[in-house]
C-alpha cells in the first residue's frame, strides 16, 4: 500500500484534468469545479481508511463529488458565459451527474439509477433532460443507448 | 462516437485542462486542509473513545460494582444490599438506628457449625471439600417487644462478595429467646447465576438485622457477633 502523500502526490500529478473535467460537467462553472475537486479530495484523504492505490483515490474522488453535487449542496452556481457551462449550470443537480456519469464515466442507465436512488426510468429522464439542453450547443447523440459499461477511460 | 458525447468530452477536457491548474496552484492548501481535520478528527476520536471509557466505566460501576468498586463499605442499612460481586469492606459491629436499642434485643450468641455428609457436626474446623459439608451459624438471642431479627451469611472471597444465602429470620411474641441458624451458602451460585468456582480461601460472615414488628422500623444492623469465620475449601473429588 502506498503512503497518503504519496497517492495524493500521484492524484495531482496524474488524475487532476480528469477530475477537473468531470467537476465541470457537474458543476457547468470553473470557480465551482475547482472547489468541488478540492472538498471531495479533502474528504476522502481525511477518512481513516484512505485509498491504497491511484486509481482507488481517483474513483473515490470521483463518487464523493457525485455525492456532494447529489446532496444539493452545489446546486446553484453563478451563470457562465460559455453557454455549454451555462447550460450546465441551469440542470438540476440530478441531471447534471446523470449526464457526466454517462458521457464521462461511461456508466450505463442502471448505474446511474442506483447512483442517484432513482428508477430507471426516473434516470432516462434526467439523462433526457440534459441531452435536451445540450444538444442545440454540442449536437445530439446518435449512439444507442448503452446497457453495459464500456471498458473505455477518457 | 456521438456528436454529443465526443463534444461534451471535448469541451470538460478543454474546461478541466484549465480548471486542474487553478486546482494544482491549490494543492498545498488543500494538503493543509486535511492534516488539519484529520486532526481534528483524530483528537475527536480521542475524546470520543475516552468518553466511552469513562460512560462505560461509570455504567459498570453503578450497575454491578465489582473487585474493589465502592459498596458495602459500612454496615448495610438493608441485608437486600448485599449483593454478589460487591466489594465485602464492613467490620465487624453493630449500628443502632434507634434509641435504646437493647429495648428491643440482647447481643446475640453463637458460633459457626461445620456440619459433615454424615451429620456429624464440630465447631473447630478450619476447612473442607466442597460438597460434603455445610456450614452454618448456630446461635440464639433475646428478643423483646416484637422485635424480628433476620439473618444472612455472606461469602467472601479475595473481597469481593460471591454468596448470600436468602434472609432467614426468626421471631417470638412480646419476649424470649430465638434460635437463629443460618446456613451459609453453596458456592459456585449466587443470585442464580455462576458466580464463583466453589474453592479456595473463603470468609463467611453472619449479618443480623432487627426490626420492629408494628411499622418494620430497622432497629440494629449486627455484623459477625462471634467474628467471621475463614475457611479454606477443597475443590471436589471428581
Amino acid at each position: 500500500m502506498r503512503s497518503r502523500p504519496t497517492i495524493l502526490a500521484a492524484l495531482y500529478g496524474q488524475s487532476m484534468p480528469r477530475l477537473a473535467a468531470f467537476a465541470c460537467i457537474l458543476t457547468g462553472n470553473d470557480a465551482r469545479a475547482v472547489e468541488l475537486v478540492q472538498s471531495a479530495t479533502v474528504k476522502v484523504f481525511t477518512r481513516s481508511r484512505h485509498p491504497a492505490t491511484l486509481e482507488q483515490a481517483e474513483a473515490k474522488v470521483l463518487a464523493m463529488m457525485r455525492t456532494l453535487v447529489i446532496d444539493s449542496r452545489w446546486r446553484s452556481s453563478a451563470p457562465s458565459a460559455d453557454p455549454v457551462a451555462a447550460a450546465l449550470a441551469a440542470l438540476t443537480p440530478h441531471e447534471r451527474v446523470a449526464l457526466a456519469m454517462y458521457y464521462w464515466e461511461q456508466a450505463t442507465v442502471v448505474e446511474i439509477s442506483q447512483a442517484l436512488n432513482l428508477s430507471e426510468h426516473g434516470a432516462r429522464r434526467c439523462l433526457d433532460k440534459g441531452r435536451e439542453a445540450l444538444a442545440p450547443l454540442l449536437g445530439e447523440d446518435d449512439e444507442p443507448e448503452r446497457t453495459q459499461t464500456l471498458d473505455v477511460r477518457p | 462516437m456521438s456528436g454529443l458525447r465526443s463534444n461534451l468530452e471535448a469541451w470538460a477536457r478543454e474546461r478541466g485542462a484549465e480548471v486542474s491548474k487553478q486546482i494544482a496552484a491549490n494543492e498545498l492548501a488543500v494538503r493543509q486542509r486535511i492534516q488539519a481535520r484529520r486532526r481534528t478528527r483524530t483528537a475527536a476520536l480521542v475524546t470520543a473513545a475516552l468518553a466511552a471509557v469513562v460512560g462505560v466505566v461509570f455504567i459498570a460501576s453503578a450497575l454491578q460494582p465489582l473487585g474493589n468498586a465502592p459498596a458495602a463499605d459500612k454496615l448495610p442499612r438493608h441485608l437486600s444490599e448485599l449483593v454478589c460481586g460487591h466489594a465485602w469492606l464492613v467490620e465487624r459491629g453493630s449500628t443502632s438506628f434507634v434509641e435504646q436499642p437493647d429495648y428491643y434485643f440482647d447481643a446475640p450468641q453463637g458460633t459457626w457449625v461445620l456440619t459433615g455428609a454424615d451429620g456429624e457436626t464440630q465447631t473447630d474446623f478450619s476447612g473442607y471439600t466442597s460438597g460434603e459439608a455445610t456450614v452454618s451459624w448456630r446461635g440464639e438471642m433475646h428478643l423483646r417487644h416484637h422485635a424480628i431479627a433476620r439473618a444472612r451469611v455472606v461469602a467472601v472471597k479475595a473481597g469481593a462478595i460471591v454468596g448470600v444465602t436468602e434472609e432467614q429470620y426468626a421471631r417470638i411474641g412480646e419476649n424470649g429467646a430465638v434460635t437463629l441458624a443460618v446456613t451459609a451458602p453453596v458456592l459456585g451460585r449466587c443470585g442464580g447465576a455462576a458466580s464463583d468456582t466453589g474453592s479456595g480461601d473463603v470468609a463467611f460472615h453472619l449479618v443480623i438485622q432487627l426490626t420492629r414488628v408494628d411499622d418494620a422500623a430497622i432497629i440494629a444492623t449486627i455484623v459477625d457477633p462471634s467474628g467471621a469465620k475463614a475457611v479454606q475449601i477443597q475443590p471436589a473429588l471428581p
